[in-house]
């Protein structure tokens, strides 16, 4: 793990809570361990960058919250994402996939 | 709307979102906590793994951007706040900026309702009037003040335009023609307008009801029908709509009513109350005699221009034809707008390039305040700063406080344009400015205003804003306030002094310019004298006096009465009294000489009075005699001419006993006196030559009885009317003045320009005065230690008083140089409104310039007392 930090690009935080969220309902601490899981702990992000992220995703109407309950019992908000929510990934991940293939064609004259 | 929902939940918001927060930690706490850690440890941990939660609870809710709206309303309460705290800089502030606003609002409202308000007719951009031009050769004052070469045409050359034109859709005759309106209540004289059947198309309005004469009504001897001004209706009338079918009498004549225009309807330059026939169909019908203005609609798509060459062409063919009339006569096409605006126009943006001057003055000082007031507040700002606010934060903060100061100042101008309005429409005759009877605050006014008041904030606000928050929070600090010298931003004060020194001298010299060019014309000689003399106007009914011989006798017998009157010492009558801006003209030779060629008789302006005229009106009598009850009809007319006609048409010789042949009512005559020259038409035009011809001789349908009295004309208007009365009573008079209200309402509209610019340029030396006074009082305030240390190394306090002064200068007399340079140049657009004064007299450029510097010396000997008062003791243990 490198402790250079790198920021992600515009964007990324949110795909990958829709991405999470699309698997089922999360309340936030939940979410933020879900993400450093996922990444196999490579991407660090403080966790409170969430909750800005978050908020401008259900402004967007992509994602919605209710109130629930976590596994240490505590009153906590837990979101799901909307059907323009899941419409909004696919779009998402197409373009990052177009732009990961055009990134590897650029990076691949200089590996030869 | 959701978003506006989440606004008003705004509260309930941010105490959700403080939840989640706080419940994510304690998870976060609760796992590490049972993954063996203590429960300190794991709240600490689990603190620094979430991060900034200030940070990331502002930048949450941020999203929700009500963030700008919020932090505006709270920028406003502080500046309300910080400007509370300062009374006397706020009071001061919003009163300089309230006079400049509320004198460009009051200037801008005459501007919206004279010039910019579009006339009220549909398509007004296509009416157009059409006049003659004379040839230059002749010279009558007839051709009015400012020679613009816009003479009525006849009826013949009328028809001629009308039949042999093709650019225009319509075309309508216009004449005045005042006529006494009897049967209900009491005689009065109304304005009216004899027109042609045209005249309602080419307006483009519709009656309120009833209907409007046709062509075959306006033809020679068609009915006698009358079309009612919505006024005239409702005040003789009661508004009853019945009166249409019915008669009234007009000069004793029956018209029947056939319609009311409605309200608002009216020429600007040609008021009426009723519209009658004009009737003038054809040649038969038609006459040389040019009375008739001319009102016409353009075709679409014809332009001007266009319009003016058919016109001119049609002229030269009518010059071909009948040369005696119209040898080198030619045409013009104008506007109705120009018509109408053209005089005043130039006037009114000179008012308003000044009023803007006084409001740039204004902004200047308000701006100064603001710097100064920066220079203590610099601290604060610094403080900001260092705690994290980003500099758009600051700049919008004080701008805040900058319109806050703005918009207060700017109601308050609106109060005193309120004000200043009622004065200034109060103060004109009615119709000195064209329109200005609508003249009043409307929506458009309060946008000006608004519109002012925020361009003002950004011109005085930004530039202290800006200059305020580069500075560096950390010198800012550190620095001790007692020992600041000039501060930041003391150049910018200088210069803007300086500007204000400037702009003010421009006006000052603007105002003198035109007060002395006032004063010429009012202190012209005019050759009359005017005090003691009544003046009462009227229309001798024709229908009654239809033979001009019982005309004759009975203007005669009314004067006879008047004479009587107590307190009357001499009466006479004159058709168009001295000062009202027109006079007759007509053509004439010598009938002693060879008859010139057709077309090429010299003119001369016509007046016809009674006996007595030239005492009444204190004109001496240089040769010959006065008019006298011998000169009647049975004989051969008499002449009476003027030192300017004999010293062009009899020079070296003595034109009494000569003969002359006119183009008038009556067709020769014999001179038998010379008066001393007047001026007639108006104060500014030098006498021309002038044939005055006898009322009992040649007698005029109209005309104003002119009275000599030994007390006050007003004591004696009462008799006189009585008088008038016994002889007729049914005589509608109109206009009952003193000959010096006339004299005087024939330049009100100057007095009120000259008075208004002298007013602002006041203004404008106050508020540079102010502006100087505060810059250098600010600058003693802040050298108070310095000046102690000078003090206490023994400098004298009139070395002190001195340097302040010197200060003064430093700023008062670049300002100075600068507003004379412009002031050569700028003064220039002043030319056509000045009288007997050149844009460059010397005087008024010194004399200005002197009171500009005295002025200036007292604003800085005040502050300069104030450094010679300093005690170096106390300001140097001050700290």
């Amino acid at each position: 793990m490198s402790t250079e930090r790198r920021d992600l690009f515009p964007g990324a935080l949110e795909m990958m809570i829709l991405q999470m969220l699309r698997r089922g309902p999360l309340h936030g601490y939940a979410l933020a361990q879900q993400i450093r899981h996922n990444s196999d702990d490579l991407l660090q992000i403080e966790e409170g960058t969430l909750y800005p992220a978050l908020q401008r995703l259900q402004r967007q109407g992509w994602v919605e919250a209710k109130w629930g309950m976590s596994a240490h019992n505590r009153k906590v908000r837990v979101y799901h994402v909307t059907p323009a929510g899941g419409k909004q990934l696919q779009r998402e991940v197409s373009s990052f996939e177009r732009m990961l293939a055009g990134i590897a064609r650029v990076m691949r004259p200089a590996r030869s | 709307m959701n978003r506006l929902r989440q606004f008003f939940r705004r509260s309930s918001l941010d105490r959700e979102l403080d939840g989640e927060i706080a419940a994510h930690i304690q998870e976060m706490a609760d796992e590490l906590m049972e993954s063996g850690m203590s429960r300190e440890d794991g709240l600490l941990t689990a603190r620094t793994r979430f991060g900034n939660r200030t940070a990331v609870f502002e930048q949450s809710r941020e999203v929700w951007s009500f963030h700008t709206i919020e932090s505006f309303f709270r920028d406003l309460r502080m500046g309300a706040r910080a400007l509370r705290r300062t009374p006397l800089f706020t009071a001061g502030a919003a009163l300089t900026l309230a006079l400049g606003i509320g004198a460009s609002a009051a200037i801008f409202s005459l501007i919206n309702a004279v010039l910019l308000r579009p006339l009220p007719f549909p398509q007004s951009d296509r009416i157009v009037m059409l006049w003659e031009r004379p040839p230059e050769r002749i010279s009558t004052a007839a051709l009015g003040p400012s020679r613009q070469h816009r003479n009525p045409t006849s009826s013949l050359n009328f028809v001629d335009w009308r039949d042999r034109t093709h650019s225009f859709a319509a075309m309508a005759a216009i004449s005045r023609f005042p006529m006494g309106l009897s049967g209900y209540g009491s005689p009065r004289e109304v304005e009216s307008l004899q027109v042609s059947a045209a005249f309602f198309h080419v307006l483009g309005v519709p009656p309120l009801f009833g209907r409007i004469f046709d062509t075959t009504e306006d033809v020679p001897n068609g009915p006698r029908v009358v079309v009612l001004s919505y006024p005239l209706w409702q005040e003789q009338f009661g508004g009853e709509r019945s009166i249409v079918g019915r008669d009234v009498l007009l000069h004793d004549d029956p018209y029947k009513v056939i319609g009311v225009m409605p309200e608002g309807f009216d020429l600007p330059a040609d008021r009426a109350e009723i519209w009658v026939p004009i009737q003038i169909t054809g040649r038969a019908s038609a006459s040389e005699g040019r009375y008739l203005r001319v009102l016409a609609k353009l075709k679409p798509g014809v332009s001007i221009a266009q319009a003016e060459t058919d016109l001119i062409a049609a002229e030269h063919d009518i010059a071909r034809e009948r040369p005696a009339f119209n040898r080198d006569w030619s045409a013009t096409v104008l506007t109705l707008y120009e018509q109408t605006t053209g005089d005043v126009s130039t006037a009114l943006l000179l008012l308003f390039g000044a009023v803007m001057v006084v409001m740039l003055i204004a902004s200047g000082n308000v701006a100064n305040l603001l710097l100064m007031r920066s220079t203590h507040r610099r601290r604060e700002i610094a403080l900001r700063a260092a705690l994290g606010a980003s500099r758009a934060r600051i700049v919008a903060q004080l701008l805040a406080e900058s319109s806050l100061l703005s918009l207060s100042g700017g109601a308050l101008g609106i109060a005193f344009a309120f004000l200043g309005l009622r004065a200034i429409v109060a103060s004109l005759p009615a119709l000195a400015v064209p329109r200005s009877e609508a003249v009043h605050i409307d929506a458009r006014v309060l946008a000006f205003s608004l519109a002012l008041s925020i361009f003002t904030t950004l011109l005085f606000g930004l530039a202290p804003a800006l200059s305020f928050s580069r500075t560096t929070p950390g010198a800012a600090l550190k620095e001790n306030s007692t020992r600041a010298t000039s501060g930041g931003g003391g150049r910018m004060r200088g210069l803007l002094v300086v500007s204000e020194v400037a702009l003010s001298l421009i006006l000052l010299i603007g105002a003198g310019l035109l007060s002395r060019s006032f004063r010429n014309e009012v202190g012209v000689n005019h050759g009359l004298r005017i005090d003691h003399i009544l003046t009462l106007r009227m229309f001798f009914a024709p229908a009654r006096y239809a033979n001009d011989q019982r005309r004759a006798r009975y203007v005669e017998e009314m004067l006879a009465r008047v004479r009587s009157v107590p307190g009357v010492l001499s009466a006479s009558s004159v058709d168009i009294l001295p000062m009202l801006g027109t006079v007759s003209g007509s053509v004439f030779r010598r009938s002693d000489r060879p008859e010139p060629p057709e077309g090429y008789w010299p003119a001369a302006d016509y007046v016809i009075v009674s006996p007595q005229y030239f005492s009444v009106m204190g004109i001496p009598l240089l040769r010959g005699r006065d008019f006298n009850e011998r000169d009647t009809m049975s004989l051969e007319p008499s002449i009476i001419v003027n030192q300017a006609f004999a010293d062009k048409f009899f020079p070296s010789e003595n034109p009494l006993g000569k003969r002359l042949d006119l183009d008038w009512a009556i067709r020769h005559g014999v001179i038998v006196g010379m008066a001393a020259s007047t001026r007639q038409t108006d104060l500014k035009v030098a006498p021309e030559p002038t044939i005055f011809l006898s009322q009992a001789q040649s007698p005029r349908y109209f005309g104003a009885l002119v009275v000599r009295t030994a007390l006050a004309p007003s004591a004696a208007a009462r008799g006189v009317e009585d008088a008038i009365r016994t002889v007729d009573p049914d005589q509608a008079i109109s206009h009952i003045e003193s000959m010096e209200q006339v004299v005087s309402d024939s330049v009100a509209r100057q007095r009120l320009e000259s008075l208004l610019l002298a007013i602002f340029a006041v203004l404008a030396l106050v508020l540079a005065a102010v502006g100087l006074y505060s810059v250098l009082a600010y600058s003693v305030a802040l050298r108070t230690r310095e000046i102690g240390v000078r003090m206490a190394l023994g400098a004298s306090p009139l070395q002190l008083v001195r340097g302040v002064v010197r200060d003064g200068f430093g700023l008062m007399l670049p300002g100075i140089a600068a507003g004379l340079a412009a002031s050569l140049v700028l003064t220039r657009l002043l030319d056509s409104l000045l009288y007997g004064v050149t844009p460059f007299d010397p005087l008024t450029y010194a004399a200005v310039s002197l009171l500009l510097l005295f002025v200036g010396i007292f604003a800085s000997w005040l502050p300069a007392r104030r450094a010679a008062a300093v005690d170096p003791a106390g300001s140097l243990r001050a700290e």
